[in-house]
């Protein structure tokens, strides 16, 4: 199924979680936070939570910032 | 010793993070500022960028208190998601709230940002709203719960100094309960001092050290004007006057003699 990643297309398996996606992606040890259609996944759910057709994922980490 | 939200401070200087010159130069500038809080912000992370990752180590060896901020939001939801993010990620309530309303101006949007601070004071944060010297956009975020409240000198990074000095200063009369840091727009350590002679709480500031040609100096000359700034606040300054005031007594002074014997 398709969904998109910061803004991208990716196709996945339509049994992903967000730990798998982050595995799938590299970022299984990087510092990120994740938002899904644009609502926070916390870190302790993201074994549970299953993606859906069309979701959007937001895959944030820390940046110099004022 | 001041109290910032809960926490128990030293410093009145609250620095951001971005446009140093170098990961190493940041942690300098850190710790020649004395600054206990430091600003982050959240991006995009991209497996294809080789992101110096270094930059996150530095911050957490600082042992400063992270204030990530929602900087790049131009509407309520996007704000309020980046702060769950942010208290996710950085563990911490705390949120500096940027809702934009102008590309050009970086001006914040008064009436997306009393929303947004609405929803995340209800929701257990405590939000540090950058907002404007408008003296109605500032009790309205304290009706929604904001205890602090940070409104801008002049426009981001723009170095102009404190534009609007008697809405600042109307805006400490009124509001002597609030938590007030100015944000944004200071160049020079004078800027900074003159904010805390005013009577403000701290001042928040990035570009004015980033760019300045030796930050790691100029962190220090702003640790310095700050701490000046409170004291000459604490001490209060005198009255200015339109006359001249001899300064030294005129009582037996030299040379004066009656006009005839």
């Amino acid at each position: 199924m398709q969904i998109k990643v910061n803004g991208r297309p990716l196709e996945i398996a339509a049994t992903l979680t967000v730990e798998g996606l982050l595995e799938q992606l590299g970022y299984q040890d990087h510092f990120v936070a994740v938002a899904v259609n644009e609502t926070c996944i916390p870190r302790r759910s993201y074994g549970e939570h299953r993606l859906g057709e069309r979701d959007t994922i937001e895959i944030l980490a820390p940046m110099a910032g004022g | 010793m001041w109290t910032l939200a809960d926490r128990q401070l030293n410093s009145r200087l609250l620095l951001g993070t971005a446009r140093y010159p170098s990961p190493q130069i940041l942690q300098e500038a850190i710790a020649a500022s004395g600054a206990e809080v430091i600003t982050v912000s959240l991006r995009r992370e991209s497996a294809q960028e080789n992101r110096d990752h270094r930059f996150w180590e530095y911050l957490k060896a600082s042992r400063a208190h992270i204030l990530p901020n929602t900087a790049g939001c131009a509407s309520v939801k996007e704000a309020v998601t980046t702060a769950h993010m942010a208290r996710d990620l950085f563990d911490t309530n705390w949120i500096k709230l940027e809702v934009i309303g102008n590309d050009e101006t970086l001006q914040p949007d008064p009436f997306a940002t009393v929303e947004a601070a609405r929803i995340l004071a209800a929701d257990g944060f405590e939000v540090f709203p950058y907002t404007t010297e408008d003296l109605i956009v500032a009790e309205k975020l304290a009706a929604v719960g904001c205890r602090i409240v940070m409104p801008w000198g002049a426009p981001i990074g723009s170095g102009q100094g404190l534009r609007h000095l008697e809405a600042l200063k109307t805006l400490r009369q009124r509001l002597p309960h609030l938590t007030l840091i100015v944000d944004a727009g200071i160049g020079k350590p004078s800027h900074a001092a003159e904010a805390l002679e005013i009577g403000f709480d701290a001042v928040l500031l990035n570009t004015a050290v980033s760019l300045a040609r030796l930050p790691v100096m100029m962190a220090a000359a702003f640790k310095h004007a700050v701490a000046a700034g409170r004291l000459a606040y604490e001490a209060g300054a005198m009255q200015a006057s339109s006359r001249a005031q001899a300064s030294s007594p005129t009582v037996g002074r030299p040379f004066w003699h009656e006009d005839t014997f």
